[in-house]
């Protein structure tokens, strides 16, 4: 903890690592409360894991086609956004396939990377990184990048709340009431996907579903209006991934697990402390 | 009525209009709610929908559409719960609130689903005696399967059993009924006695 605090004045990678963490909580937080309110953490968890494909795709062209354009990261968001509207277009067309598409877009954008990256020669470990979260591998191209996304999630988010609200509680009212459900269901997952890929340099493919799910959940324990809970939710997403970068810093543990595990700790103590505050009154 | 289900036969007008456009001029409450009753939302924020259909599509709620809902609640004794989380409701306050949403857009008409399929037979009387009252100055349309206890508040009665048959309430007897459901109907007093 000590190391943490004298060293970040030090490396410009830790004061990246410390605004990645910050810019991703902000998305995770409202977008993290969408996912909890409408029950769609298995959409997040597919397009998380879809991102593979992208990132090992986008690596291939550059190594084996020369496209040095193709930063990986371009293609995790390729990747994001073509996963969210094929579940999207699915789930509207035909409700109960959606959970069959879900699963299988989450192993198959899996495998497709995993060739991608068996293909292309040379060094391709950082890619397997993205498993695990690479936060302090951020580098300040990166930043520009995550910042824009970070942007465009909340601007959007802020702009038509009113709707993503009315669709989140009732559709059919919604309908009824002249809104575009479909239109802002697609806007939703679009918005889901580009927080993902956010949070795939945070903590990393596999805990995506973590972090996007835990901090809202502990803040619908607290809260009674959805933008209050989106508040609270990033405030704690953004405790979580300094208190993550912190504590792993000077044991060096890996610092996407430990948010993880810092995040769900919190969440079990709030869901347990709830309860037994109620049960004592 | 509305639209969500496409007519196999014959056309549907309402207001003057296909019921895709007339649609944001009713108010509509459906009969099996499957609301989330963890969604975090306050009955404010609920009644708030009800303006989605007037305003444009980007930014906050209006001055205006603030008062439009509380008005909406006010109509239904329900402005006082206003900053109350919704699943904190019982079923009658929250069937209310869910008119209060109809309410809210200001409607040339209300169309309400079973408005009382959940609710107990006191909270029931209440409010058909309440849409009784909000039919003096816009169209309340309800369906219902509790022929003989509506009637006693309605001014025409549209039945839909494979035709439709419209009757003036005045005319809705025993006999009515009984050729529409093929069977007798039993009215059964059901007073208490005291002491």
């Amino acid at each position: 903890m000590g190391e943490f605090l004298t060293d970040l004045p030090r490396y410009p990678f830790l004061q990246h690592a410390l605004l990645v963490g910050a810019l991703a909580g902000v998305a995770c937080g409202i977008i993290g409360s969408y996912v909890v309110t409408k029950k769609i953490s298995t959409i997040a968890g597919s397009i998380s894991h879809t991102v593979l494909g992208g990132l090992g795709a986008a690596r291939y062209c550059q190594v084996v086609h020369g496209w040095d354009w193709f930063h990986p990261l371009y293609g995790a968001v390729l990747a994001a956004l073509i996963a969210a509207l094929v579940i999207g277009l699915v789930g509207m067309k035909a409700r109960q396939r959606e959970d069959t598409v879900i699963g299988a877009l989450w192993a198959v954008g899996m495998a497709a990377g995993i060739l991608f990256i068996s293909r292309t020669p040379g060094y391709s470990e950082d890619l397997m990184s993205y498993l695990f979260g690479s936060i302090l591998m951020v580098s300040a191209g990166d930043l520009w990048l995550i910042a824009g996304l970070d942007l465009f999630v909340v601007v959007v988010a802020a702009l038509f709340y009113n709707q993503f609200l009315a669709v989140c509680f009732d559709e059919e009212f919604a309908r009824l009431r002249g809104v575009r459900v479909e239109g802002f269901y697609l806007l939703l997952l679009c918005m889901t996907a580009l927080t993902v890929v956010l949070l795939v340099t945070v903590v990393g493919i596999i805990m995506v579903i973590a972090i996007i799910t835990l901090p809202a959940a502990v803040a619908g324990e607290f809260t009674k209006r959805l933008w209050h809970m989106m508040l609270l939710s990033a405030l704690l997403t953004v405790a979580f991934t300094t208190a993550g970068l912190a504590l792993s810093y000077g044991p060096d543990l890996p610092a996407g697990a430990t948010i993880i595990a810092v995040a769900g700790t919190v969440y079990l103590a709030s869901v347990v402390g709830v309860r037994l505050f109620r049960l004592k009154r | 009525m509305l639209g969500l289900l496409r007519p196999s036969r014959g056309t549907i007008e309402i207001l003057g209009m296909p019921p895709a456009k007339a649609r944001t001029r009713i108010g509509y409450m459906p009969q099996h709610v499957q609301l989330d009753l963890q969604f975090p939302v306050t009955v404010l924020d609920v009644a708030l929908m009800g303006r989605l259909g007037r305003r444009l599509p980007i930014g906050p709620y209006s001055r205006a559409d603030r008062a439009g809902a509380l008005e909406a609640l006010r109509k239904l004794e329900m402005q006082d719960l206003a900053g109350r989380p919704f699943m904190a409701l019982s079923g009658g306050q929250r069937q209310r609130v869910l008119i209060a949403r109809a309410l809210a857009s200001e409607p040339q008409m209300l169309f309400l689903d079973e408005p009382t399929a959940n609710v107990d037979m006191v909270v029931e009387t209440e409010l058909f005696e309440l849409l009784h009252e909000m039919s003096k100055t816009i169209t309340v349309v309800v369906v219902s399967h509790d022929l003989g206890f509506v009637s006693q508040y309605v001014q025409s009665v549209v039945c839909v059993n494979r035709r439709v048959m419209v009757h003036p309430t005045a005319s809705v007897t025993g006999e009515v009924i009984r050729d529409l459901y093929l069977s007798d109907v039993c009215m059964v007093r059901h007073h208490h006695r005291d002491g």
